[in-house]
Formats: structure tokens, C-alpha cells, sequence
């Protein structure tokens, strides 16, 4: 669905509710709640448009699924750079997303978006018990690397001013690449007035493989030796047929 | 033995090394990519014809002389990164769960 047709729909959505308007006073749709992989992927961009019943602040956070993460730091040993230490952290979103239509610390304290987790600050990684004796500031460093590496990778974004406002209706577009992992992602929609959460709406959308991206991976999984046994075939063959190929020119 | 035969010698032994490879880790990790694969392929078998018929018209020394080169230019390319900070001193990774 393309922009000016969905805010046409939330135009007539909002008209006929009008009277529920006080009750529900946040409105969230996305223009596509799963993402299939197909062997043609090269990323996809979902918009997600709402309404809201006074002029307020809105925070989207988008979660891919959790994964246990190593952050390893390189040090130098007798001139040579090498991995020395290392920090696992149990629960690593694979994906993140904030946009909001002004920056967070103008939509609120400090205290309301640590209760809320809203923003990459107070993002819950689950640190590892087993930690060696780390200060709190090399446990940062650590954390902050997920993020450098993760924004690297186009996987993490934090953009202020990425949800515009016309009038009661908004506006913003979520932007997957072609790595965004397979999995059950959340989509928490906030409502902010004068610095305090008003209302919270959570959406799921999937990422799947499909078609023949989904039977190569189906196949690699529940028959790993016959995939194998495919695989080393397919570079056999393709080799001869090069090779008969090129004799009779 | 003449070096146009060292190079046939050495890549047909290699066919069963990572034949074998290739087979283990697809039961071990289900993670060969046989899309990658043959597009990487594509273009190795048609440029091992070229290479095929380039080597045969040069000399066993020459042969040689390039080989060095290509041991020699990885052996830099180590220790540049061995050597040299990295830009980024963090790696991230997933983590392998038992």
C-alpha cells in the first residue's frame, strides 16, 4: 500500500470512530504485517501510519528476535592484534528500530523512558553472570559495540524526526536489509503527552523464508547429507560441463 | 615432476579435501550456501577454462615465479592485519550455544 492511499484509509477509519475517539485515542496499522525472503529479497521498507486525538509524541520501537551475542575485544600481544577479551551477552535484539518525531530526551525524562525501555540507552541486553571482572565502564564499551557493529550492518537505527505528524495523522517507514534475520519481530507503538506514556500498542510482524529460499534452507536442515552430497555434486558437474564446454570450441 | 604437473597433481587431491569438507559441514553446521555456491561457480569454472589454457603456454619457472607471488601477496595481507590496529578493536558475533 502506498503512502497518500493509507492516509486516505485513516482518514475514513478515523471518521467513522469518532465516537470512540476518547476511549481510543491511538490508532497504529502497519501496510504489511509479514515480510517474506524470497531468493530475490534486497530489503523491504513497511510503513506504519496511525492516528492520534490531540497533538502528541510518538515512539516506535521495532524488536527482531533475541540472540545470544559474543563481543570480543582485540589487544595487542607482543605487536600482533589478536581477540583478548570477550563479553557474551544472553539477549541480543537481532534487529532495532526507534523513530519518534522529535528527539527522546525532548518527549521525556529520563526516569519515564528507562520505565518504558524506550530508546537504544535502555535497551536490556541480559548481561552474562559469568563476566571476568570488568568496570562498568569497559562493560560499556562492550555494550556499545553491539550498537557500532549492528549500525554497521544496517540492523540498528535511532532516528529522531523519522515520524512526521499531518495534523492528527502519522506517519513513518521501517526499513528491513536484506540481513534483517528470520523470526517473530514486535512492533510498540507509544503515546506520549506532555512527557508521560498515555498509550502503548504492540503489533507482531513475521520475517520467513519462502519459495525456493525456504526449500533450499528446509533441505539443508532435515537432510543435511543428501543437501551435502547435492552440493559437492552441483560444483562436480559444473566444472565438467565448463570443461566439456570449452573443448569443442 | 614438471610444474604444469604439480598444479593438476595438487587440485585433484584438493577436489576430495573439500568435497569431504563441504559434506561434513553441511551435516555439522547446515550452513553451505548452495545459492552462493553457484554463483561463485559461474564464474571460477569459466575462468579455470582461461586459466587452463593461459598456464599452458608458459614455462615451469614462470608458473613458479606467479605462484610465489600469490603465496607472497596472502603472507602480506596477514600481517597487515596482524600488524596494523584495526579500525575497530570490537568483533561482534553470535555466540555458539551447546
Amino acid at each position: 500500500m502506498n503512502g497518500p492511499a493509507a492516509f486516505l484509509l485513516i482518514i475514513a477509519l478515523s471518521a467513522g470512530s469518532a465516537s470512540q475517539a476518547i476511549a481510543q485515542s491511538l490508532v497504529v496499522d502497519m501496510s504489511e504485517s509479514s515480510i517474506s525472503i524470497t531468493s530475490n529479497f534486497t530489503g523491504k521498507d513497511i510503513l506504519l501510519f496511525g492516528t492520534v486525538d490531540v497533538p502528541s509524541d510518538i515512539v516506535v520501537i521495532v524488536q527482531g528476535p533475541r540472540e545470544k551475542m559474543v563481543v570480543r575485544r582485540k589487544g595487542r600481544v607482543s605487536g600482533i592484534w589478536m581477540n583478548r577479551q570477550s563479553v557474551t551477552f544472553p539477549s541480543v535484539p537481532s534487529y532495532y528500530a526507534v523513530a519518534s518525531n522529535r528527539p527522546l530526551d525532548e518527549i521525556a525524562s529520563q526516569t519515564v523512558r528507562a520505565q518504558y525501555r524506550i530508546g537504544s540507552t535502555f535497551l536490556d541486553f541480559a548481561v552474562d553472570a559469568s563476566i571476568p571482572h570488568l568496570t562498568d565502564e569497559e562493560m560499556l564499551e562492550f555494550r556499545e559495540a553491539i550498537f557500532r557493529n549492528k549500525r554497521r550492518e544496517k540492523l540498528y537505527f535511532d532516528t529522531d524526526n523519522s515520524i512526521q505528524f499531518q495534523e492528527r495523522l502519522f506517519r513513518t517507514s521501517i526499513v528491513f536489509p536484506t540481513s534483517a534475520p528470520e523470526g517473530d519481530y514486535t512492533v510498540t507503538t507509544y503515546l506520549l503527552r506532555d512527557g508521560l506514556v498515555i498509550a502503548e500498542k504492540l503489533a507482531p510482524l513475521q520475517i520467513r523464508k519462502a519459495g525456493f529460499e525456504r526449500k533450499v534452507y528446509d533441505l539443508a536442515h532435515q537432510r543435511p547429507a543428501l543437501y551435502g552430497i547435492i552440493a559437492v555434486l552441483i560444483a562436480l558437474t559444473s566444472g565438467w560441463l565448463a570443461a566439456a564446454a570449452f573443448r569443442r570450441t | 615432476m614438471p610444474t604444469s604437473v604439480v598444479v593438476g597433481t595438487s587440485l585433484f587431491q584438493i577436489i576430495f579435501v573439500t568435497a569431504n569438507v563441504t559434506f561434513l559441514h553441511s551435516i555439522n553446521t547446515q550452513t553451505v550456501d548452495v545459492v552462493l555456491a553457484v554463483l561463485l561457480l559461474a564464474g571460477a569454472v569459466i575462468g579455470a577454462q582461461f586459466g587452463a589454457r593461459a598456464s599452458g603456454m608458459l614455462r615451469g619457472e614462470q608458473l613458479r615465479a606467479l605462484l610465489g607471488i600469490i603465496v607472497l601477496a596472502v603472507c602480506v595481507k596477514l600481517i597487515f592485519d596482524l600488524v596494523f590496529e584495526p579500525s575497530d578493536l570490537f568483533s561482534i558475533g553470535r555466540a555458539i550455544t551447546e
